[in-house]
This record gives structure tokens, C-alpha cells and sequence, in this order.
């Protein structure tokens, strides 16, 4: 029991072995088992922690009751193995790669940016306004911001400073420009007028204005490019949904996206962003 | 209740997560951990730790708050611990803040949660990331009566052997100290 984890390794010797690389050649996993065990002492238990698989399945690869045929599953079976570079290539495998010591793919697949998933921005709208009570920077990415901003009983309203004691939340508001062309295309993907359109840019414009009044750190735009993504950030939380015809951005799926070290989300929706307030006009 | 745990770092994490994988269904989360200690640093001094602990998961947020006494285990750093649930995470900081207490430490642990059930016990096994640290951590932890310490400790060091993590992995290094290293 106590030995059953220690890392099989064999010796070279027993790698270039003319049976062996026979059995690597066939990739016939079931003979290589045989001479693991037989040159390594290995049980079929500690070649199973090796491989990755049970031991119900060692036993009957090795009793050749079944075999193995997927590529990752050779892979495995390699690493776990610690096959020197020339016994790889004679069971098809490319040579090992450099110590796989988590790196940016584990870590993005075992730890991933995306955390929660909500079916539309509704059913995110109570944590969105918990972070953003909680937050330091708020960036909003909308086409009018109505329903997230604009109006009093709309989704971030209650958690902006005039309502929060002053409590330094700097505010960046992102709206689509109602000059523009890509305003016009946008209203005419959800079936209203360009005029409503625009004049429901403005009212949000106007009462977003109201809150300079009682010194909030905001600060309002207008983007003149297609709407594509809807972006919440509050410091290193993102919620994210997407713009697209015939489809409103608060019924659209939001993602919750958390910072990592190695995540392109995060850093691409708040490059974007950046990227889109560089572009922008300020109004407010 | 003591939580009876020993922490490795993980050589092969594809590995271990693999192994994971196969006994339990994992628990992808993110904490947000803040500690707090008194302006003297009392607690600390006392190997006693405070600090509320916010839980991103795929379908909540929560909170808690934790205090965790003085090891009663010189080997493992087994601590006895005491946690609640908060609904407000604004208001359990700010409880602390308004008692006197001061935030010593923030950073974030991800980590892939696993409830196992291993020789009797409940379990949990978490592979963890801490974004500033290099590396990948597994602890193994269950709580149990203070007399049982020692015979749950056996029982998380063959959880970790199933694992493939040996003794020679463990480690007492904590995430607080490591961060603090990192940020001087």
C-alpha cells in the first residue's frame, strides 16, 4: 500500500529493450504493462496512479480484453510513465514537453475565467449591484444604459456615490453616440426608431450629467462603433454579454469574469474598453 | 471542531486534478480572502486568525467568517475553527473595522473544491492556485473532535498518497506568508 504511489522509473536500459520497443512500435500498451511490471516491479495499482486510470482498466488492457486506441490516453500513459524522448517517438508521440508544471492551460482549464454563468443580466442583477456597492472602479459598456444606469430605479443607480456617501467609486459610462450610423443600424435590429433611440441616449446622458452635481467621480461617452459587447467591471469583476440583431443586451446570457494571471477575457474586454474610450467623445 | 489538514505542493497537478476528477465532481471557486488582526498584531502573535472570506461559485456568492484558535497540532498546523455564514460582506468588514480590527492581508485563492468521502470521513480535497505564488497546492482537510486529531491526520496522509503526493511534499507554508513575501 504505502509503495503503491511512488513514480514508476524505469531503467534506460529496460526502454531499449528489442521487446519492449517491439511493444512500443505495435503501440500494444498491453505488452508494455507486462514489461513495466516485469522490469519495474510495478503493480498493476501503481501503474494505474501512474497512467491516470483505474486499475479495472490496467487489467484489462494488460489481459488484453480491451485496447488502447486515444491519442491523449498514449499521452498519458507516457507522462505518467516518464518514457524517455526515444520511446515516445516509437509509440507515435511527440517528445515530452518541457516539465508540464501547471503552465497557463492548466491553469486556465482547471481554474477558468469564466465563474458563473447567469441566463440573461436579470438573474445576475443582486450580485452585480453587491460588487458594485463594494467596488472602486465601475465601468459600463452600453448602448443607451437605461437599464443599467440611467434612470433611478435602474440596475447600478442605487450603488453610485450620491446614494453611497461619497465613498470614491470612479464611474466610466460608455453610450452609443446618437449621431451615428451604427445608432441607426442598432435601432433598426430591435425594431425601434433611430429617434427613440437617440433620445433614450440622451435622457441617460442628461441624468447621468445630474450626478456631478453631487460630486461623483463619473465620467460619459459616446462610442460610435457597432454595439457588440455589453461590459459591467467592477475592479477585477467583469459580467459580460453580448449586442446582436434582434436580441437586447439585458436578455442576452452574461458570463461572470474574474481576473487571472493568464486569462484573455478579462484582458481583452478591459483592453476593448480602453480602447473604446480612446475613440470616444466625453459629454459628461 | 478542529480542522484536521495537511497541505503538499503539487509536482503534477494535470495529475492530481485527474485523479480528483474521477472521485468527485469538482467545485470550480474563487475566494476573496481578507485577514484582519488587532493594530498590535495580537492575533498573529497568538497564531490566531480572523478574516472573511468571500466565495465566487458557478451558482452563488456568499460569505463567511472565520476564526481560527492556536494549532493543536505541531506537525500538521491543525487548527480548531470557528465559522459562520455572512449574508453582507460590506457589513462583515465593516463590523471588524468598526471593533478595531485592522486588514492585515488581501488576496485571492482560486481553487477546484472536491467533497470526498475517504475512509469514513468527509473530506474536502481543494486544488488551489494562488495567483502571486508559484505553483499548485492541494490541501486535504476534515474536521473532527480534538482527541481525533491524529488518527484524521493518518487518514488525509493516505488520501494524499492515493493522490500521489508523498511526504516529502508536505509543506507549512501559509498563503498569507507567501503573499506577504511576494508584495515586500
Amino acid at each position: 500500500m504505502g509503495t503503491t504511489l511512488q513514480p514508476i522509473d524505469l531503467p534506460d536500459w529496460a526502454w531499449e529493450r528489442a521487446e519492449v520497443r517491439q511493444a512500443l512500435r505495435a503501440r500494444d500498451m498491453g505488452a508494455v504493462f507486462r514489461h513495466v511490471q516485469q522490469y519495474a516491479g510495478a503493480s498493476q495499482a501503481r501503474i494505474a496512479a501512474a497512467a491516470g486510470m483505474t486499475q479495472a482498466r490496467v487489467n484489462e488492457i494488460i489481459n488484453r480484453r480491451r485496447e488502447v486506441s486515444r491519442l491523449d490516453v498514449y499521452e498519458r500513459i507516457a507522462d505518467g510513465l516518464h518514457m524517455p524522448d526515444d520511446a515516445r517517438h516509437l509509440l507515435g508521440l511527440a517528445a515530452s514537453r518541457e516539465k508540464r508544471s501547471g503552465g497557463a492551460a492548466f491553469d486556465l482549464a482547471a481554474f477558468p475565467e469564466v465563474v458563473r454563468v447567469y441566463a440573461a443580466q436579470n438573474s445576475a442583477a443582486e450580485e452585480i449591484q453587491q460588487q458594485a456597492r463594494e467596488a472602486e472602479e465601475l465601468d459600463v459598456l452600453a448602448v443607451r444604459g437605461l437599464g443599467l444606469i440611467g434612470l433611478n430605479d435602474s440596475l447600478l443607480r442605487a450603488c453610485l456615490p450620491r446614494d453611497q456617501g461619497g465613498k470614491g467609486l470612479r464611474v466610466r459610462v460608455l453610450l452609443l453616440d446618437p449621431d451615428s450610423d451604427a445608432l441607426v443600424q442598432r435601432a433598426a435590429e430591435i425594431g425601434e426608431s433611430a429617434e427613440s433611440l437617440a433620445g433614450g441616449v440622451r435622457l441617460a446622458e442628461a441624468r447621468l450629467r445630474e450626478l456631478l452635481a453631487d460630486s461623483c467621480d463619473i465620467e460619459v461617452y459616446r462610442y460610435r462603433m457597432l454595439p457588440t459587447w455589453r461590459l459591467i467591471r467592477m475592479d477585477s469583476t467583469m459580467f459580460v454579454s453580448a449586442f446582436d440583431a434582434g436580441w437586447e443586451g439585458h436578455e442576452s446570457a452574461t458570463y461572470k469574469v474574474m481576473e487571472t494571471p493568464h486569462g484573455p477575457l478579462f484582458r481583452g474586454f478591459r483592453r476593448m474598453f480602453e480602447a473604446v474610450i480612446e475613440g470616444a467623445q466625453r459629454t459628461v | 471542531m478542529i480542522e484536521a489538514e495537511l497541505k503538499a505542493r503539487v509536482h503534477s497537478p494535470e495529475q492530481v486534478m485527474r485523479l480528483l476528477d474521477e472521485r468527485a465532481q469538482a467545485r470550480v471557486e474563487v475566494y476573496q480572502d481578507t485577514y484582519y488582526d488587532r493594530p498590535d498584531g495580537s492575533l498573529e502573535k497568538a497564531d490566531q486568525e480572523l478574516r472573511v472570506r468571500t466565495v465566487h461559485g458557478a451558482d452563488s456568492r456568499r460569505t463567511v467568517l472565520t476564526f481560527k484558535g492556536a494549532a493543536v497540532d505541531e506537525g500538521s498546523g491543525s487548527k480548531p475553527e470557528h465559522e459562520t455564514r455572512v449574508d453582507d460582506s460590506e457589513a462583515a468588514h465593516a463590523i471588524l473595522r468598526g471593533l478595531g480590527h485592522v486588514p492585515v492581508i488581501a488576496f485571492e485563492k482560486r481553487c477546484r473544491n472536491y467533497d470526498l468521502e475517504a475512509r469514513g470521513r468527509q473530506m474536502l480535497a481543494t486544488l488551489v492556485r494562488v495567483p502571486e505564488i508559484d505553483g499548485t497546492f492541494l490541501e486535504v482537510e476534515t474536521l473532527v473532535d480534538e482527541d481525533e486529531v491524529a488518527a484524521a491526520l493518518d487518514d488525509v496522509r493516505a488520501v494524499l498518497a492515493e493522490l500521489g503526493i508523498g511526504p516529502e511534499d508536505l509543506t507549512r507554508e501559509t498563503y498569507t506568508g507567501a503573499v506577504a513575501a511576494q508584495r515586500s
